[in-house]
């Protein structure tokens, strides 16, 4: 143990030497972390959607179809890369990459726990940053998303591609406006843009945003579901009938585009139990008093907390999927900007009410 | 297991098998057969009833039906080609990427089925590669799933998928056979040869 | 009171929340999937699957097969007329499977039975040319063999119970 210990303590010292060695080590640790939740999510929609559908998924490659999604993406990785004649090559190629970082970039700002401490004192954060301007620099980032599938659609050089990816801009507009108001309704609360801080401030409180900001809430998991382009408002991609934005991309540029999709759903149900959910807050116990005592063990509970609950509204948007049938591109709009809207406003009102009247 | 893996000379010890790239690529490529979503004709109902919760296609990570040509893998024609649609038809397979297949499903896709006329394309083979054919009219969903077996056979070895999936009949079980009683009758059909009434097999139909 | 009743609907969705507690039933529900290599569906009395052919009881003359098949996927080429006084077996027998619509007009018009349908369905090839079937390749398995109804005399009611297995035992 002691010389474990003594290891470990040359190699800390020669990261503080370094300190962007921490920073490479926790975005290694996790991007592996999100790609294999992203591959798996893909795996865990298809036969979830099996079972709500009265049959069975995949179940024939591997184990329990466990080597599916690793076929799936290989066999991506391995067909023929076709570029259209009419399109724009550098902007074509460019643009599965524009829609591929900004969930990956947003996951950076996330807090997974409250701080590892080693038997030597230090205290490790469970975030790769954590700025203080949180919440916004989410908002900024996963509003970049877009430009990848206006670049996609437009640079095809085919129209109906052009026209998905036109359909997926005003889509976006229509609803990152009443996004972002549920999401301001949760930092009026919370008194701060930092993640960890709204989480912190969960803890204080001793009750979950959820429960103030419950028009916030549905209007947040109504706009999400939209904004990551998810069934009943899955208008830009409209596979079966209407055709989406990537109709010209084949093999790894369109498994890029797939990746992307599904590590918006797993950005999207990270970020809800933050702002709403209580974070690595421990539902039913006193994480503050009890991490005096037993720091470590509480914060490996709190990321088993927050997992929990972001699968939990995970599988609750595919369940959605399972359930609805698309909107009409009219309908979709007019619930965008005449429902959500007005009612995110209102939700800002009555949540300003209850911070100063009913909470001094 | 006790066996040792020698390769130029370096044993390596039991637990280390050797798998050729080519191999892992085509497990990938065989287990996510994506289906391009399109059909021509009644053989489509099947082929929808295949997708569905009692057949379920998915089960073999293939319901993921691509509506753009460039993402699919595999092209089931199910149904009547017309001349009209033909060149439709072999426009998408070019749109396909490769690597790319065919299955040619129900009689119209085979050898143009009960359309002999004017209008109709006699097979799907005249304008496409095809690679599994399944005969029916229509099939039942079931033979569409073997057909997809038979095309992930024949990705994993091209030579063993060829042999016929059926043999005539089952030796073990108790058959009549005209052979054992008449041995006149080889004569009779050089015979008939010589008077011209019998044609080579592969003549008769086409 | 109507009114409110109104606006409690409008912002609770109660169709919403109806229509995912179906989706949530048949998540719980017994999954009707028949997962087919290893759990053969049990087929329909009076399958029409792929044509089997009894030669020995053909007596190819009379050729009513090769008549009534509307896609003259059916060849029959009787033996010469000295022959067929002792012996009215075929000389060749074709049946082209690429065309088969497996309609059953062959099958009923038969009048010595040798013809008829089988529960074989998995009429799958590489090359389409395996799908044409000759005297010696087109299979005659009693074990396969279904009835349809207007056949022969005996209808059996259920498969278990038919004449078959004793006509089997017999044999």
């Amino acid at each position: 143990m002691d010389t474990l210990l003594n290891l470990w303590s040359t190699i800390e010292s020669w990261m503080l030497a370094f300190p962007v060695v921490i920073y490479l080590v926790k975005i290694g640790i996790l991007l592996g972390c999100v790609f294999a939740v992203v591959a798996y999510i893909t795996l865990a929609e298809r036969r979830l959607l099996g079972f709500y559908q009265s049959r069975l998924g995949p179940n024939r490659v591997g184990p329990l179809g466990l080597i599916q999604p690793v076929a799936d993406g290989l066999k991506c990785f391995l067909k023929e890369d076709i570029v259209p004649l009419n399109s724009n090559p550098l902007l074509f190629r460019l643009a599965p990459v524009f829609a591929f970082f900004p969930p990956f970039a947003g996951f950076a700002v996330f807090t997974f726990a409250l701080p590892w401490v080693m038997p030597n004192g230090r205290t490790y954060h469970y975030s790769v940053a954590d700025v203080d301007l949180g919440v916004l620099f989410i908002m900024a980032i996963s509003s970049l998303g877009i430009f990848g599938l206006i670049l996609a659609g437009w640079s095809s050089g085919s129209k109906y591609p052009l026209f998905g990816s036109l359909r997926s801009a005003s889509q976006m507009l229509a609803y990152e406006v009443p996004l972002t108001l549920s999401v301001i309704s949760v930092v009026m609360m919370a008194g701060s843009f930092r993640l960890s801080d709204i989480v912190a401030a969960q803890q204080a409180y001793k009750f979950y945003f959820f429960i103030p900001c419950i028009i916030g809430f549905v209007v947040y998991f109504i706009s999400s579901v939209a904004e990551m382009n998810r069934t009943p408002f899955d208008l830009p991609e409209g596979e079966s009938e209407i055709i989406g934005f990537h109709t010209e991309y084949s093999g790894m540029r369109f498994a890029f585009f797939f990746v992307a999709e599904y590590a918006n759903v797993v950005f999207i149900s990270m970020l809800a139990p933050a702002l709403f959910l209580g974070g690595y807050d421990i539902p039913f116990v006193n994480d503050l008093a009890l991490y005096g005592a037993h720091p470590n063990i509480v914060s490996i509970l709190g990321v088993c907390s927050y997992a929990a609950k972001s699968t939990i509204f995970a599988l609750f948007v595919i369940w959605v999927r399972a359930t609805f049938p698309r909107y009409r591109y009219d309908q979709l709009l007019k619930i965008g900007w005449l429902v959500l809207l007005p009612i995110a406003l209102a939700n800002l009102f009555v949540v300003a009410g209850i911070k100063l009247f009913l909470l001094k | 297991m006790t066996k040792k893996l020698t390769v130029q000379g370096t044993e390596y010890p039991s637990w280390v098998g050797l798998v050729k790239a080519d191999e892992i690529f085509d497990y990938a490529r065989r287990n996510s057969l994506y289906p391009l979503t399109f059909g021509l004709a009644c053989c489509a109902i099947e082929m929808i009833c295949a997708m569905c919760s009692r057949y379920d296609m998915s089960r073999f990570g293939s319901e993921v039906m691509r509506p753009s040509p460039r993402q699919a893998d595999v092209m089931i024609i199910a149904g009547t080609i017309t001349n009209k649609m033909a060149p439709v038809v072999r426009k998408l397979y070019d749109q396909m990427a490769y690597p790319k297949w065919v299955i040619a499903m129900g009689s119209c896709a085979i050898k143009g089925g009960p359309w002999d006329d004017y209008a109709v394309l006699q097979g799907a083979s005249k304008i496409v590669p095809v690679d599994v054919y399944v005969s029916g009219c229509p099939p039942r969903p079931e033979a569409l799933l073997y057909a997809l077996m038979k095309l992930q056979e024949k990705i994993r070895n091209p030579k063993s998928a060829e042999e016929p999936s059926f043999k005539g009949p089952d030796k073990s079980r108790p058959t009549k056979s005209w052979m054992a009683k008449g041995e006149e009758i080889p004569e009779v059909v050089d015979e008939m040869l010589k008077q011209g009434r019998v044609v080579n097999t592969t003549q008769i139909f086409e | 009171m109507e009114a409110i009743s109104k606006f409690i609907r409008m912002i609770t969705f109660p169709e919403l929340f109806k229509g995912m507690a179906v989706t949530a039933k048949y998540f719980f529900q017994r999954k009707v999937t028949e997962q087919y290599p290893d759990q053969k569906t049990i087929l329909p009395y009076r399958t029409k699957g792929k044509l089997h052919v009894d030669i020995d009881k053909c007596i190819s003359l009379c050729r009513f097969c090769e008549k009534v098949c509307p896609e003259g996927c059916i060849k029959v080429f009787p033996p010469p007329k000295e022959l067929a006084k002792t012996d009215k077996r075929p000389v060749e027998f074709y049946i082209n499977q690429e065309h088969c619509l497996h309609c059953g007009m062959c099958v009923d018009s038969c009048s010595t039975g040798a013809i008829h349908h089988s529960d074989e369905y998995e009429l799958v090839v590489i090359d389409f040319k395996e799908l044409l079937g000759d005297k010696e390749t087109l299979p005659y398995d009693m074990i396969k063999k279904h009835y349809r109804w207007n056949y022969l005399e005996n209808v059996p009611v259920k498969i278990k119970d038919s004449p078959l297995k004793e006509e089997e035992k017999s044999q």
